[in-house]
């Protein structure tokens, strides 16, 4: 079981995401449905994984990413926009497209939480 | 060199009348016609008559001044021909100098006979460039209106393209969010063992709720959606039977989705399992601005009241789990509770979703 920080401003899709993760077997950090709240848990809280929708209100989830990256979190992107959208930086990251495809994030989470996973 | 292009006649103002047979055959290949004239009222009225490529004055051999008022004249229309005076007197007058402008030669007299016609023909030349110089002028002028006017059209046109390219782009972003949402609602509203029947009716309601939410952010604008509207449209079948209160306050279109499903659910609970169960049963929906710390949020109260005593369910749904998303600053549990005179609980609207009146 793996612990995995759910960050999205539409608490509805946190709650999917909480479920599916729920049913993989894992435990939800979270959800966080704000730049703040995300940064607050990922300081303070033991994270293995965390997916992260890219708008975030009037923020998006950058900074977030950056303190998972600076903790060698592994993460992935959950986005309704285009992988075009992401900044060069992260664009080599793991994106996930919104609707979802349950089969996709399953393995998304499996491959994020696997023990030598370096995405 | 010759006036070739431009059209007209020649116009000689001399006194002399013998003198006027010389012009027309020194000047006669230069110009269609050669008119000459004595000084005087003819010669003024021949002046004005705008038919003339150039004009020539001889101020010579009058008695009186009327040569020299006639090359004033001519001299003075600066947007007409080009005027050559001819005398022997010239330093006397001081025209030399003369500050008229346009196109002016002086002729020493007595004539010489191929400095006349090549003194014409120069200033012929000299005014036909000019005239072109100045048509020209008038294109390049209108040419960089032209070129100013379609820069202008350009950028008109790329704005208005840009501004579309970015409401389909949040159009689309939007929809695929609402599709998002809801996949998150079928995907809840599936889970347990509840009938089909049922679970079909939930899941419409709660598709139309946000279908609602959908067409009022459409329809808001930036300044985003009145608290009121939404209580009015979520609440409008139960309005008989429900109170709804609270000053002005706007929600951001990302809020308006969730926080209209939040408060469908509470509708439909209460009328499923709350007050509105009984027939004296009702709600009491209140909002009101707090400040916790440096957060300053709307905290909208729901009351039931009327009805049988509330019961805490064994575990939340749906419904309460969305209320729960909506704890607001500093609690750590959100506020739900299950009394005597019925159901209570509040949502939290945080700073960053309310849009500053």
């Amino acid at each position: 079981m793996a612990r995995v920080l759910v960050v999205d401003d539409e608490a509805l899709i946190a709650m999917m995401l909480s479920d599916l993760l729920a049913e993989y077997g894992h435990e939800t950090v979270g959800p966080a449905h704000s730049e703040g709240q995300a940064l607050e848990l990922v300081a303070s809280t033991p994270i293995d994984a965390a997916i992260l929708d890219v708008t975030l209100g009037d923020h998006d989830c950058f900074a977030v990413a950056e303190a998972l990256g600076k903790r060698g979190i592994p993460f992935a992107f959950a986005t309704g926009h285009g992988v075009q959208s992401m900044p060069d930086a992260f664009r080599e990251r793991v994106t996930v497209s919104k609707p979802f495809d349950f089969e996709v994030v399953r393995r998304l989470i499996d491959d994020l939480v696997a023990p030598k996973a370096h995405l | 060199m010759s006036g070739a292009g431009v059209p007209a006649d020649l116009l000689v103002v001399d006194a002399v009348a013998e003198r006027h047979g010389t012009y027309r055959d020194l000047l006669g290949r230069l110009a269609r016609e050669v008119v000459t004239v004595a000084p005087g009222e003819d010669a003024r009225q021949l002046l004005g008559a705008d038919r003339f490529a150039a004009v020539l004055v001889n101020l010579d051999g009058a008695a009186d001044r009327a040569p020299v008022d006639v090359a004033g004249i001519a001299l003075g229309a600066s947007s007409g021909p080009p005027v050559i005076v001819i005398s022997g007197r010239m330093a006397e007058l001081g025209a030399g100098g003369c500050p008229v402008p346009g196109a002016f030669a002086y002729v020493p007299a007595p004539l010489a006979a191929e400095l006349l016609p090549a003194n014409v023909a120069c200033l012929l030349e000299l005014a036909r460039l000019r005239a072109t110089l100045a048509e020209r002028d008038g294109q390049i002028e209108a040419l960089g209106r032209q070129v100013a006017e379609l820069g202008v059209a350009a950028a008109d046109e790329k704005r208005t393209a840009d501004a579309l390219k970015a409401r389909v782009g949040e159009q689309i972003h939007r929809s695929k969010n609402l599709l998002t949402i809801m996949q998150s609602v079928a995907h809840r509203t599936l889970q347990g063992d509840h009938p089909l029947s049922e679970v079909r009716d939930t899941l419409a309601g709660r598709f139309r709720a946000l279908a609602r939410a959908h067409h009022m952010i459409a329809m808001a604008d930036e300044n985003g959606t009145e608290i009121a509207d939404i209580m009015d449209a979520v609440l409008a079948d139960i309005s008989h039977r429900v109170t709804a209160n609270g000053p002005p306050a706007r929600l951001a279109h990302s809020a308006v989705q969730t926080f209209s499903l939040a408060v469908h659910e509470l509708a439909v609970n209460a009328a499923k399992h709350g007050a509105l169960r009984s027939p004296d049963g009702s709600v009491a929906v209140g909002w009101t601005f707090f400040e916790h710390g440096a957060e300053r949020y709307l905290e909208v109260g729901w009351t039931e009241r009327g009805g049988a005593a509330s019961k805490a369910p064994s575990h939340y749904g749906f419904g309460l789990t969305l209320v729960s998303s909506f704890a607001g600053p500093g609690a750590d549990r959100p506020c739900i509770a299950f009394e005597e005179t019925g159901f209570i609980c509040c949502l939290r609207l945080l700073q960053d979703v309310l849009i500053a009146a």
